[in-house]
């Protein structure tokens, strides 16, 4: 899992963690860099796997895929995928990004219904990344500078966006690191805060702008 | 040791069996790249419109691996 997915899956595991057994398994580094390179051994992976564990206070069984990953290969090769399996053995819901609140109404409706059968449609494809933005700068620090350039140039903007999101963890956590769905109010003041930011962008965009008074001057001799 | 004997007991796995029909399994060296690109991105955007992995409704494939802290699961 990635470093957003701690905060959120900590929650959640206070929330269900005597109803559901969570399991992490330890694939590959997403971002090396020099402060963690790829795995070159399985030994390796073992030693970082017990450093995620303790650092990140994790309190259910955390496995360690072997080194060419036979099992993420085989669960799809995502990146921050989660699986809810029921009581039959069998996939119950597909969370391709992880991200608690939907894992959180697909646990809820896998209980309500004794703990069988396929919920909410199965799958989640959305890539969920407003986590992973907040607490992402965590794992990219560690690789600096190539973890950085590296994502910045596969994909631009993730990296800066990470660090950006870092700078306000306090302001967004409460809504990005979040374990169940905000209620209906909440979505929809934050959507008119979104709506308004807009307006007040598409407006400074548009305004007539301040010139100095050379400018002004020339302009109106020219016309 | 353990985790050498925990793979080796991986091998006699359902994701064994499965592993050994992917249309392209990766190596090691290829799974476990060095550096990220965009072609890794790409992938993992691929991979999500496609919902590649195991299927709502199917069994969850059995997998034994080491544990940290000692045994396997």
């Amino acid at each position: 899992m990635t470093n957003g997915s701690v905060e959120p899956l900590h929650k959640l595991h206070q929330r269900w963690g005597a109803q559901v057994q969570f399991v992490d398994v330890i694939v590959r580094q997403a971002h090396p860099g020099p402060g963690m390179r790829e795995y070159r051994s399985e030994a390796e992976k073992m030693r970082d796997a017990e450093k995620y564990q303790r650092e990140n206070h994790i309190s259910w069984p955390v496995l360690v895929d072997d080194l060419r990953g036979t099992t993420h290969q085989v669960y799809g090769m995502l990146a921050d995928p989660i699986y809810l399996i029921d009581a039959d053995g069998r996939v119950a819901f597909y969370n391709l990004w992880a991200h608690a609140p939907t894992l959180h109404v697909a646990i809820t409706a896998l209980l309500q219904r004794g703990g069988r059968g396929v919920v909410n449609g199965g799958t989640d494809r959305m890539m969920h990344m407003a986590a992973a933005l907040t607490d992402g700068w965590k794992g990219l620090r560690k690789g600096l500078w190539q973890s950085l350039t590296d994502i910045e140039t596969a994909a631009p903007g993730l990296g800066v966006g990470a660090w950006l999101e870092h700078q306000i963890r306090p302001l967004l956590a409460p809504i990005t690191l979040r374990a169940e769905p905000l209620p209906p109010a909440a979505k929809a003041g934050l959507t008119v805060g979104a709506l308004a930011l807009a307006a007040c962008t598409v407006w400074w965009l548009r305004r007539e702008p301040r010139r100095p008074a050379w400018q002004r001057a020339l302009r109106a001799a020219w016309h | 040791m353990q985790t050498t004997m925990a793979a080796q007991s991986n091998q006699q796995t359902e994701v064994a069996q499965r592993f050994a029909k992917l249309d392209e399994p990766m190596n090691a060296e290829k799974y476990n790249f060095e550096y990220f690109r965009a072609k890794h991105f790409l992938e993992d955007v691929k991979r999500t419109m496609a919902a590649e992995g195991i299927r709502p409704g199917q069994p969850a494939p059995d997998f034994e691996l080491p544990l940290v802290g000692g045994g396997r699961l």
